[in-house]
């Protein structure tokens, strides 16, 4: 995926910029979901930056992982943080005066870092794999601890997952040992099928029995 | 392989071509199970032709919103299902030509239907209701369990051609089929791509019990994107399995691309008749079965495809 140089510098500044766009409104928008999926749109635009280094695999990859987390980070974010509709003003931000000088701080740190670090020069060859060097050169001598390492957290995870959610919203689907899950059926009377009998009046307009009970 | 720019725009049309004469199908049997069997081809084909009559319907149809909608939100849902199928179907080759053929198409394929995610819990978050809500929600429960055994699926195809290209694994199945020697991977595949469509067995995320799901408070043109979506989606998802498993345009006689078509039609066919075969599965309930015997299922047909791989 090699543009004319250029032309992938223009997408990769176009994309920056969109990116830091995305990450801002973040903090601006009102509403859980439209807070993630800004999040959303700011990490698809650096899994497009990724793609334009020549790592496709990682950069698609990234497109991936990054839908899937967000759509599900979304319906954490609703359960948990405040507003998450959006329906009343907010705002997000603690210590505003304090992070300003955090962050441009370390922007002021990394720049420096990216304008003195020694890059190598435009003449290096660009790898005919650049995913399978980047591969080499993170994990070569430990590929093997690698991979059984990530077998063994997949593992971990399924496991720890379908045990704590061994029981559905309804109760196990299995027959569960007594005295745990939802009464067996049978047990409650059976509803009325023609609803309240006329001439009563429906339950929730009957006045309370007692009220002076409350005083 | 076809780089040319015209095939961008071909792509839709076929696409569209195909899920029309699929949702005929699914009219034909849904009139047949109502009314049932049609007493003249002239009556089969007014059946057939409901989609069409549908759409227009849709066109003329006002939109409506509801109190504090989200929009924004709903827009972008909708519309991000069919640019999903669409991109998606951007590397489903037609014989041995796809629009584009990546080094990493499978992954590719992937991410993209990965946004149907994104695009029905949008729509069912953005109408500000709760059975749309609901439907939205059961759509990521859903997606939870179908999404790892698919993966394997087509890690599976991957490892039996050694390479993510599509162009590469229809190239290997010169000889065999992958859904000869990889039987489980096929069938996983075609149970994901009917939930990845939210088809059939796995409806709930737009089933009846919550007044239509995530599609319970769209009207008009929202309605005719986001479920003419849901189509091209299932379409593209039974086109993908030729290509991975059915060998392609590999075949005698015929010229490639009539082969693909005829098996993503015996495909289509295939998942179509599953909606009124099977019974609605809760995605809860789907969830045990498919991280208790679907992902070993698929773990063990890799580890059974590796080792040929390293043998042959």
């Amino acid at each position: 995926m090699t543009g004319g140089g250029g032309g992938a510098g223009v997408i990769s500044v176009v994309l920056a910029v969109a990116a830091v766009a995305c990450a801002i409104q973040v903090f601006r928008f009102d509403s859980m979901a439209r807070a993630t999926y800004a999040l959303l749109g700011s990490l698809l635009c650096v899994g497009g930056e990724v793609l334009l280094l020549g790592l496709d695999y990682l950069g698609v990859v990234i497109v991936l992982m990054m839908t899937i987390e967000m759509a599900l980070m979304g319906v954490f974010m609703v359960i948990f943080m405040m507003n998450p509709g959006g329906l009343m003003p907010m705002t997000m931000t603690h210590n505003a005066r304090g992070a300003a000088v955090l962050s441009g701080v370390v922007f002021a740190g990394l720049a420096a870092g990216i304008l003195l670090v020694p890059w190598p020069s435009a003449r290096t060859r660009r790898p005919a794999d650049p995913t399978l060097d980047l591969g080499r050169a993170l994990m070569g001598p430990h590929m093997l601890t690698m991979m059984t390492l990530g077998l063994a957290l997949f593992a971990t995870i399924v496991a720890t997952v379908t045990l704590a959610t061994a029981r559905g919203r309804y109760g196990p689907s299995e027959p569960a040992p007594h005295g745990s899950g939802p009464p067996p059926r049978g047990s409650e009377p059976p509803p009325r099928e023609d609803g309240p009998e006329r001439g009563q009046a429906p339950p929730a307009s009957h006045p309370h029995p007692h009220p002076e009970e409350h005083a | 392989m076809a780089d040319a720019w015209w095939s961008l725009l071909v792509l839709p049309v076929v696409l569209g071509v195909v899920a029309c004469a699929a949702a005929g199908l699914d009219s034909v049997l849904g009139a047949s199970a109502l009314y049932g069997p049609a007493r003249s081809v002239r009556a089969l084909g007014t059946r057939a032709a409901w989609p069409l009559r549908e759409a227009g319907r849709l066109l003329g149809q006002p939109a409506r919103r509801t109190k504090a909608a989200d929009t924004a939100l709903v827009r972008a849902g909708t519309a991000l299902l069919p640019v999903a199928a669409l991109l998606a179907g951007a590397v489903v080759p037609l014989g041995f030509a796809a629009v584009s053929d990546p080094g990493v198409g499978l992954v590719w394929f992937n991410a993209m239907e990965a946004l149907a995610w994104a695009a029905v819990w949008l729509t069912g978050w953005g109408p500000n209701s709760a059975f749309s809500m609901a439907g939205g929600y059961r759509f990521l429960a859903l997606g939870l369990a179908y999404e790892l055994p698919h993966m394997f699926a087509l890690t599976t195809a991957g490892l039996g051609a050694g390479s993510l290209r599509v162009g590469e694994v229809v190239a290997a199945q010169d000889g065999l089929w992958f859904a000869v020697w990889m039987p489980a991977a096929f069938a996983v595949y075609l149970l994901s791509a009917v939930a990845m469509a939210f088809w059939g067995p796995f409806d709930q995320p737009v089933g009846t019990d919550v007044a239509g799901g995530a599609a319970a408070e769209l009207s008009g043109v929202d309605r005719l994107v986001f479920l003419g979506g849901r189509w091209l989606l299932l379409v593209v998802a039974a086109a993908f399995s030729v290509p991975l498993f059915l060998g392609g345009g590999h075949g005698p006689l015929l010229p490639p691309w009539a082969w693909t078509l005829v098996k993503t039609a015996a495909v289509l066919a295939l998942l179509v008749t599953m909606r009124r075969a099977l019974p609605a599965l809760r995605p809860d309930r789907f969830m045990g079965l498919a991280w208790m015997v679907l992902l070993p299922l698929t773990l063990l047909q890799a580890l059974v495809v590796s080792v040929v791989v390293v043998l042959r």
